[in-house]
C-alpha cells in the first residue's frame, strides 16, 4: 500500500500539474514517454535495467513455426474482457500514417502484421504468427519472398489475398502524395514490390538487406494490412474512418471520442487458438489526473492493466507491490540527445574537440535524478539504445567520455573537460544558446543542460525554450548552439536509428557532420547479412563516434505500467518499446 | 415586466457579440501549434511542407480571420457548431454527451450548499459568539482556504487506499444506470458544494446580523411577533438576496463545469473539456464551449435580477 507522506507529495505535485494541463502543457499526451534510472543515481533498491550481453547472439531472423501462435500456459483459457488503461486518445486512424501509440494501443489488436515480434518471447526472434505463413530470401538478401496464409477473413467477411498485403506495402513504401507513411524511411532498399500469385508477396531489393533489420522493419506495429477494397473505397485516407476493417483478433465494436475504444473478439480470427479474451476496452486517460486515475483504476480492479503509471507508485510497488498487482518497468525508442551547431560560420562547435570537452560537462545521472519521479530515464552510455543486443557493456560504457557518474570522478572528468576548452582557444563566458524543449521534464532537462554548461567558465549560456515542432524547425534550421530534445526511433536496430541519426547526410543528423569512416560503416551494417559481422560493425561505430561526438547522447527513455497478476499470455518482463506487436491475442485471464 | 426583460434580452447581444469576438481572437493568439496538437510532435515534423499547407487548407485555417469568424457566428446561428477536426464526434455531439454530468454536479451541489450554509450561516448569526458560531466560523474559512480541487484529489487517493474504491472513469449518463450515474457525481458535488457553502453561510451570517439590526425588525417585535416568525418572514427574506446571488453566480460557473475539480477528479464534464481543448487547441470547441459559458452567465444575471423582485417587493423592474 502506497504510505501517507508519498501519497500526499503525489497529491500536492499532481494538484500543481494540474494547472500546468490547464494551460497547455499537456506533454504526458506525448508518445514519447520514459522510464528510470540509472546506476548509483538510481532510486534505491529499484533494480536497475542491463543491457544484455554483447555477443554475437544471432539477430532476429525469425521463426517459422509449423503450429499455430498459442499461450504457453497449458491451462490457458478463454473468456473475460480486458479492461486497459491508457493516456490519450489517436489523433487520428490511420495506422500508416501514424507514429504514437495513442493509435496502437486501441488500434493494433485490431489488425495483423506481415510478421511479428513473440509476444511470448520478445528476445527470442520474429515468429510468423502474422499473415505470412513462412518466408525466404534469396543468398545476397536482394529478394524477400512471403508465403501468405489462406482462409484470412477481414472483420467485414472479405477474404485475405496477397492484393491486400500489396495494397499496403505499397502505400506504406510507396505512399501517394496526400499520404505521410511514416514507416517510409525503413524501406528504402524496397525498389518495388510485387503479387507472383494471390498467395504469395515478393519484395524486390535495391540492395542486399539483413533478415534482422527487413522482418523487424516489417514487424513495426503500425504496419497493418488493410484491404485493398477499403483503400479504394476511402479514397486512400483512412484517418476519419476508426472502423476500417482488418484481420485482427479483435474486432472494433465502438468508441467515445477520448474515453474509451471497444473491441469485441473476432470469432472468425484464423488463428483458431486465438484470442482468449472476448473483448477489448481502452480507456483514455489524461493529464496529471489520468495518471492517477490510471493508478486508482487498477488498485480497485476496475482496470486489469494500466500502461503508464507514476513513477513513483511503481518504485513503491517494486518494493512493496499491493496484493495481486505486478509493476513493470521496460525500454521505450525514444533517444534524450544533444546536438551541436557544426555549420554556422563561426560556431566553436565546429571543433571536434569542443564537441568532446562540451559532451564531458554533462553529469548523466543528475538528469535521472531530477526526473525520476516524473519519467523515468535510463543514462547513455553510447550511441546504441542500451537494451538492444548491439550496445557495449555498462561497465564499458561507464568509462567512455562523459558517462561518469556523480561524485569524484565527474568532478574530475569536469575538470578535465575545461582544460580541454582552454586547449581548444575558447574564451571565458563565450556565449553560447542552449535550445530545448519546454513540455514538463524536458524543461527540468533543458534547464539543467544549461547550468550544467553555464558552470563552465567557458561558457555564458542563454537559454530558449519551445515547444516540439519549433524545436523541430529551429534545430533543422541549426537556429542554435547546443539543442537539447527527444527523438523517438522505430527499433533497436542500428539501420534504424545510425543512418537517420549519424550518417552524414542523415534526415536528422541536426549536427550536420559525419565523416567517411562513419558512413562507410553504416552502409556496411545496412548491407551486412552475417548477424555477427553486423554486430561487430555496430559496436565499432558506436566506439567511433566518440572520436568527434556528432551528439551526445543524453538518456535512454523507459516506461512504467502495472497489471493484475492473473494476466497471462505474454512477455511482460521481456516487452521493448510500444510499436510491437501487442495485438493481445495470446493474453488471457488465470482466475 | 416583459419590457424589462426583452430590454435587458437586448443590452446582452453585444455582450455575447463581444464574446464571440475576444474567445475567436484569443484562440489564435495562443502560443502553439494545432497540427503538433493533433498529430503529436513526432508526427507533425515528418509532415512535408505541401502536406502541411494541405491540412492547414482543409481546416480552414488560411483564411482571412474575418473569414473564419463570420463562418463559426453563421455555422452557430443556423444551430451547426462544425465538427472539430480532433474528433470523431461533431461538437453538438461531445457536448450532448458531456454536458449532462456537468449540470447534474451544479444542480447537485447547489442544492447541498444550500442545505449546508442556510443552517450553519443562520445559527452561526443567530446564536452570535456561540461555540457554534465559532465552529461554523472555522469551517468556513476552512473550506474557504483549501482549494476544493485539492480536496478532491484526497477524497480520490483515501477512497482508493482505505476503501479500494473508485468510480468509473467514463461517462455513464443518468438514464443508462442511476446508480453508477451518481456514484460519479457524488464525491465532486459535496466537494464543490463545501467550497461553495462556506462563502454562502458567512455571507448569510453578516447579512442577517445586518438585518436584525434593521428597524423594520424592532417594529416586528413591537408588534409582538415571535422569534421565529420575525427570522423567517422578515430577516431571512431580506438577508437572502445576496445569497441568491452568490448562488446563481456559482451556479452559473459550475453549469459550465468545474474546470479544477473536473480535472482533479478525472469527471469527463464540460471543465475537463475545455481544458482538453485548450491544452489540444482546438479551437473550435475551446470556441464553442466558452460562447456557451457566456451565454449561461448572461442568463445567469438575468435570471438573477428577475427574483430580486419575489425577495423585495420594493425593486421595481421600471
Amino acid at each position: 500500500m502506497l504510505k501517507l507522506p508519498r501519497l500526499l507529495v503525489f497529491c500536492m505535485i499532481a494538484s500543481l500539474a494540474i494547472f500546468a494541463v490547464a494551460c497547455g502543457s499537456d506533454e504526458e499526451e506525448s508518445t514519447s514517454s520514459p522510464a528510470p534510472a540509472t546506476g548509483a543515481a538510481a532510486v534505491a533498491a529499484e533494480p536497475t535495467p542491463t543491457p544484455p550481453t554483447a555477443t554475437a547472439n544471432e539477430a532476429k531472423i525469425g521463426e517459422q513455426a509449423a503450429d499455430l501462435l498459442k499461450a504457453p500456459e497449458a491451462n490457458a483459457k478463454s473468456g473475460g474482457t480486458l479492461d486497459y488503461a491508457w493516456v490519450a486518445k489517436p489523433p487520428h486512424y490511420d495506422m500508416h500514417q501514424s507514429g504514437t501509440t495513442n493509435n496502437c494501443t486501441p488500434q493494433c489488436p485490431l489488425f495483423d502484421l506481415l510478421v511479428m515480434n513473440d509476444p511470448l518471447d520478445f528476445d527470442r526472434a520474429i515468429i510468423n504468427g502474422g499473415l505470412a505463413e513462412s518466408w525466404e530470401s534469396n543468398s545476397d538478401g536482394t529478394e524477400w519472398t512471403f508465403a501468405l496464409r489462406q482462409g484470412v477473413k477481414f472483420h467485414d467477411g472479405s477474404d485475405f489475398d496477397s492484393a491486400d498485403a500489396l495494397a499496403t506495402y505499397n502505400r506504406i513504401i510507396f505512399p501517394s502524395e496526400n499520404v505521410n507513411s511514416r514507416r517510409q524511411g525503413l524501406f528504402t532498399a524496397v525498389e518495388s514490390i510485387t503479387a507472383p500469385d494471390a498467395n504469395t508477396i515478393k519484395f524486390n531489393m535495391s540492395r542486399g538487406v539483413s533478415g534482422g533489420y527487413f522482418l523487424q522493419a516489417l514487424a513495426s506495429g503500425f504496419n497493418v494490412i488493410v484491404s485493398e477494397d477499403t483503400l479504394k473505397e476511402r479514397n486512400d485516407d483512412l484517418k476519419e474512418s476508426p472502423d476500417y476493417p482488418g484481420t485482427g483478433p479483435f474486432k472494433y465494436t465502438g468508441h467515445v471520442d477520448g474515453e474509451k475504444w471497444e473491441s469485441e473478439k473476432f470469432v472468425d480470427y484464423w488463428n483458431t487458438n486465438l484470442p482468449y479474451l472476448d473483448g477489448v476496452n481502452v480507456y483514455h486517460m489524461s493529464g496529471s489526473a489520468g495518471a492517477q486515475q490510471r493508478v486508482a483504476g487498477l488498485l480497485t480492479g476496475q482496470f486489469d492493466y494500466a500502461r503508464g503509471i507514476d513513477p513513483q507508485s511503481y518504485y513503491e510497488w517494486v518494493q512493496d507491490a499491493p496484493e495481486g498487482i505486478v509493476p513493470v518497468r521496460f525500454p521505450q525508442t525514444t533517444i534524450i540527445a544533444m546536438w551541436y551547431n557544426t555549420f554556422t560560420d563561426g560556431s566553436i562547435f565546429k571543433d571536434a574537440e569542443v564537441r568532446k570537452a562540451t559532451n564531458m560537462l554533462f553529469d548523466r545521472d543528475s538528469f535521472v535524478t531530477a526526473t525520476k519521479d516524473t519519467r523515468p530515464f535510463f543514462a547513455g552510455f553510447g550511441f546504441s539504445p542500451y537494451f538492444s543486443q548491439y550496445a557495449l557493456p555498462i561497465d564499458e560504457g561507464r568509462k567512455r567520455p562523459g558517462m561518469a557518474p556523480t561524485g569524484p570522478e565527474k568532478d574530475a572528468e569536469i575538470a578535465k573537460a575545461n582544460e580541454m576548452l582552454a586547449a581548444a582557444g575558447i574564451a571565458e563566458e563565450t556565449p553560447v544558446r542552449v535550445l530545448h524543449t519546454n513540455n514538463g521534464w524536458q524543461k527540468v532537462m533543458g534547464d539543467i543542460t544549461a547550468a550544467q554548461v553555464d558552470a563552465s567558465p567557458h561558457f555564458k549560456v542563454s537559454q530558449e525554450e519551445v515547444e516540439y515542432s519549433i524545436w523541430i524547425e529551429k534545430t533543422e534550421e541549426g537556429d542554435f548552439d547546443i539543442s537539447m530534445g527527444p527523438l523517438v526511433y522505430a527499433f533497436a536496430d542500428p539501420s534504424a536509428y545510425a543512418r537517420p541519426w549519424y550518417h552524414s547526410e542523415g534526415k536528422t543528423n541536426f549536427s550536420k557532420i559525419g565523416d567517411d569512416k562513419t558512413d562507410s560503416l553504416i552502409d556496411q551494417i545496412d548491407a551486412e547479412l552475417d548477424p555477427a559481422k553486423r554486430l561487430a560493425l555496430t559496436q565499432e561505430l558506436d566506439l567511433h563516434l566518440d572520436t568527434y561526438m556528432p551528439l551526445s547522447p543524453l538518456l535512454w527513455e523507459d516506461f512504467v505500467d502495472g497489471y493484475q497478476s492473473y494476466i497471462k499470455g505474454y512477455d511482460f518482463p521481456g516487452m521493448q518499446g510500444l510499436y510491437n506487436a501487442e495485438r493481445r491475442g495470446t493474453w488471457w485471464f488465470d482466475k | 415586466m416583459t419590457k424589462y426583460l426583452l430590454r435587458r434580452l437586448l443590452y446582452s447581444v453585444p455582450t455575447v457579440i463581444s464574446i464571440t469576438i475576444i474567445i475567436f481572437l484569443a484562440m489564435r493568439v495562443i502560443p502553439g501549434d494545432p497540427l503538433t496538437s493533433f498529430y503529436g510532435p513526432g508526427e507533425v515534423s515528418a509532415l512535408t511542407e505541401k502536406q502541411r499547407a494541405n491540412i492547414i487548407n482543409e481546416l480552414g485555417l488560411d483564411d482571412p480571420l474575418y473569414v473564419q469568424y463570420f463562418r463559426w457566428i453563421g455555422g452557430v446561428l443556423s444551430g451547426d457548431l462544425g465538427k472539430s477536426f480532433f474528433r470523431t464526434m461533431t461538437v453538438g455531439e461531445m457536448l450532448a454527451h458531456r454536458a449532462p454530468t456537468s449540470i447534474e454536479i451544479a444542480i447537485l451541489a447547489t442544492i447541498l450548499s444550500w442545505i449546508i450554509a442556510i443552517p450553519v450561516g443562520l445559527t452561526s448569526a443567530l446564536y452570535k459568539n456561540s461555540i457554534m458560531d465559532h465552529l461554523s466560523r472555522f469551517a468556513t474559512i476552512f473550506f474557504l482556504a483549501v482549494p476544493n480541487f485539492w480536496l478532491g484529489m484526497l477524497v480520490v487517493v483515501f477512497s482508493v487506499l482505505v476503501f479500494r474504491y473508485h468510480p468509473p472513469s467514463w461517462t455513464i449518463q443518468l438514464w443508462e444506470d442511476p446508480l453508477q450515474n451518481l456514484s460519479i457525481i457524488w464525491r465532486p458535488s459535496v466537494i464543490i458544494a463545501l467550497g461553495a457553502a462556506a462563502p454562502l453561510a458567512r455571507m448569510l451570517r453578516a447579512t442577517v446580523l445586518e438585518v436584525m439590526s434593521e428597524d423594520y425588525i424592532r417594529t416586528a417585535r413591537a408588534k409582538g411577533l415571535d422569534q421565529g416568525t420575525v427570522v423567517s418572514r422578515h430577516a431571512i427574506r431580506n438577508a437572502m438576496i445576496p445569497t441568491i446571488t452568490y448562488s446563481g453566480v456559482i451556479f452559473g460557473f459550475l453549469l459550465g463545469g468545474s474546470i479544477a475539480v473536473e480535472s482533479a477528479m478525472g469527471i469527463r464534464g464540460l471543465g475537463s473539456l475545455l481544458v482538453s481543448a485548450i491544452a489540444e487547441r482546438d479551437t473550435l470547441m475551446a470556441q464553442n464551449l466558452i460562447l456557451i459559458y457566456g451565454i449561461i452567465w448572461t442568463f445567469i444575471n438575468l435570471f438573477i435580477d428577475v427574483t430580486y423582485a419575489i425577495f423585495d417587493p420594493r425593486i421595481r423592474f421600471e
